[in-house]
């Protein structure tokens, strides 16, 4: 089963089959946690939005039709569930009217020595609704309208807390420069 | 350089980022979860089914059997009668027996006696005629003589008199003479009057000097017989239907059910065109034994709602949150009922209801709002000369806005009932209980309930999933006393009780199901 491509476990997935349903968890799960984490705030949340994605995921491959990448159809699933989750804290947010907002700017030396583990650490300081909508559009590569969708709210509110977020980002990755210089 | 590159660095590192995890363990989850759950909801129809079916079946019982006693009487009515029908069923019994037993061995013993080759037309009629007084007369001594079967007239004597005794209970209980059950000790003395006259009759006809004489001889008889057959049937017919008073109705039953029974049970010669008519009159009895009804129900009560999280626990919060904003207002119903009854007292119903449930939410919170605004992002010191330089950018800002939300959640549903209930009458009173399931149909939803912590969910029916989530089953049951104005309409009232009202549909995560406890008011009217 290790063997197995892409293709080969959707096919078998979609006939049901106990076999492939196992090995399209064993092999996908832990890139699929690490979304549900950046979405979730513990990591036995992370788990049970997991859960939940991967059996939405095996009932709903039937309908999957091989266009696009099939781990960012998956990824989208875990963040649809994660989003929805009934424990999820939901925040209002206000537009700010500020729609020209400079970019800060930060030099690549301050990040680029920073792994995975340490950027989601990095990110995952943010307050959840800044965190969400950093994760949506710049990991994730949403566009304001879709997080606008996603999150009920409009573009232009997700646009000014991006760069609140990136603001904030800034800020921490310039005190960690200094720490580390 | 702009931020896009660090977004590019992080997108690169963390995408392709695996988190370790027990992945087994998770497929065993995943593999559980994938399984079909049995679906409790095919409960209510097997319940459904199963009360049907007893429904069914009581009424069948009912039909099967006419019925001895009469709930409309009173309790020491009742106790009376059930004594009288037991005696008369034992005097029945008792004769029965002794003249179909008796009947074989006399046949027997006489046909011995009759002579092989009659000589004549008027011998052949006069055997014929001796065969049937032998037996008669065997009969007749089989009651009178001294024998085995003494005893069990006796007993029968015993019946008599307890029934004698009955009547005059009932009589004393009624206030008013009964005749019918005299005449009905009457007739079984009479029964014993016309056995011991038969021993003349055959004389007579052996005396006779004609054929012509004995044909004449044996008309007469059983034109006599027949004659005090029809007196004395009319006599206890008209007993009954002498009664005055017309909310006696029941008694009247009973004397008429008497005389019937006698009618089967005495007259000595059967004659199968009865038996034609008594099939015909199945329908009439049929109308005797059940009474339509339909009835105009309201009642309000106040409820005990149970809040339950879904299976997670993570919604634990949620429910305690609903459990403090929330508080249970009145409930009310209106329903229309239509009732079939066995005189016994004990009927089912079904109909139509309509419940109108509400709840009040009442909730102080804080809302918090994030946004940005213009402001000091940064204070520059220049380390030579100790200035400070203010410099503008985008600040958080958080506003906190303290608010109340009240909100009335109603609920709109109509119920199909199908209960079972009996009901006792004392003079003009009437107590009864009944009980039985409650099919729910959600029509409508409105107001608001706690989603989340900070977010509500507005109540509606969901269209979606209409089958799963506004079909439902729960069971009342209330305890009635009525006051019957006149024999067909009667007003009632009493304590009543739900349970397991659905309330809210499965797509919020928290469960809600409303007991309730209230008072009922009913008006009925029989046909």
């Amino acid at each position: 089963m290790t063997n197995l491509n892409d293709i080969q476990i959707i096919d078998g997935c979609k006939a049901q089959d106990q076999g492939f349903q196992k090995a399209l968890v064993l092999r996908y799960s832990p890139l699929l946690m690490t979304v549900s984490q950046r979405y979730t705030d513990s990591y036995p949340a992370a788990q049970d939005v997991l859960q939940d994605s991967l059996v939405k995921i095996l009932r709903s491959i039937v309908g999957y039709e091989h266009t696009g990448c099939f781990q960012a159809w998956m990824k989208r699933i875990v963040i649809n569930t994660a989003l929805k989750s009934k424990s999820r804290k939901r925040y209002s947010f206000e537009h700010s009217g500020l729609q020209n907002i400079n970019e800060p700017e930060i030099s690549a030396e301050a990040y680029s020595n920073l792994n995975a583990k340490e950027l989601m650490k990095l990110i995952d300081t943010l307050p959840r609704g800044f965190r969400e909508i950093f994760n949506l559009a710049a990991i994730e590569g949403y566009s304001h309208k879709e997080i606008g969708e996603l999150l009920n709210i409009t573009p232009s509110t997700s646009r000014s807390q991006l760069a609140r977020a990136r603001k904030i980002l800034q800020d921490k990755l310039i005190k960690l420069e200094k720490i580390t210089a | 350089m702009k931020f896009n590159k660090f977004d590019d660095h992080a997108r690169k590192e963390i995408s392709t980022h695996e988190t370790p995890l027990d992945t087994e363990a998770l497929w065993g989850k995943v593999q559980a979860d994938l399984q079909p759950k049995r679906k409790k909801r095919f409960a209510w129809v097997w319940f459904s089914a199963s009360s049907f079916l007893i429904a069914i079946l009581l009424a069948g019982y009912f039909y099967a059997n006419d019925g001895t006693t009469n709930s409309t009487l009173s309790s020491v009515q009742m106790k009376n009668k059930k004594e009288l029908t037991l005696s008369k069923e034992s005097i029945d019994k008792n004769i029965i027996a002794n003249t179909q037993t008796d009947k074989i061995k006399s046949t027997a013993k006489i046909q011995e006696n009759i002579s092989p080759n009659p000589p004549n037309e008027k011998v052949t009629i006069l055997d014929k005629k001796k065969t049937e007084s032998k037996i008669k007369q065997a009969r007749s001594q089989q009651f009178n003589a001294n024998t085995p079967t003494a005893e069990v007239m006796q007993q029968s004597k015993t019946n008599v008199a307890t029934t004698d005794l009955n009547k005059k209970t009932i009589k004393d209980s009624n206030s008013q003479n009964h005749p019918s059950k005299i005449l009905f000790a009457e007739k079984i003395k009479s029964k014993s009057a016309i056995d011991s006259n038969t021993a003349t009759i055959v004389k007579s006809i052996e005396n006779s000097k004609s054929i012509e004489e004995a044909k004449i001889l044996i008309k007469n008889e059983d034109a006599k017989e027949l004659k005090k057959e029809i007196a004395t049937l009319s006599e206890i017919n008209s007993a009954a239907n002498k009664e005055e008073d017309n909310s006696d109705d029941e008694i009247k039953e009973e004397a008429k059910d008497i005389a019937e029974s006698s009618e089967e049970n005495f007259v000595l010669n059967d004659n199968p065109e009865k038996e034609e008519e008594d099939n015909s009159d199945d329908e009439i009895k049929l109308k005797k034994n059940f009474r339509v009804g339909i009835g105009f129900r309201a009642g309000i009560g106040s409820s005990i709602t149970n809040l339950s999280a879904n299976e997670n626990g993570s919604d634990e919060f949620l429910r305690n949150l609903r459990n403090e904003s929330e508080t249970n207002l009145e409930t009310i119903d209106l329903g229309i009922d239509i009732l079939l009854k066995h005189k016994s007292g004990v009927y089912i119903s079904t109909g139509l209801d309509y419940v109108r449930a509400t709840r009040k939410l009442n909730y102080n919170f804080e809302e918090s709002k994030v946004d940005t605004i213009l402001g000091i992002a940064s204070i520059s010191v220049n380390p030579i000369t100790m200035d400070s330089t203010f410099n503008e950018g985008l600040v958080a800002r958080t506003t906190i806005n303290f608010r109340n939300k009240e909100t009335y959640n109603n609920l709109h549903m109509i119920n199909i009932p199908i209960q079972l209930g009996a009901s006792i009458n004392y003079e003009r009173w009437s107590f009864g209980i009944q009980g039985g399931a409650l099919f729910n149909i959600v029509l409508n939803h409105k107001g608001e309930i706690f989603e989340t912590e900070d977010t509500f969910y507005h109540l509606k029916t969901d269209s979606n999933n209409w089958f799963k989530d506004n079909l439902g089953m729960s069971f009342q049951g209330a305890v009635l006393i009525g006051y019957n104005f006149t024999d067909k309409f009667q007003i009632l009232g009493g304590p009543s009780f739900r349970s397991k009202l659905k309330i809210n549909s499965k797509s919020n995560p928290v469960q809600q199901t409303q007991n309730g406890i209230g008072v009922q008011l009913a008006a009925r009217y029989w046909w």
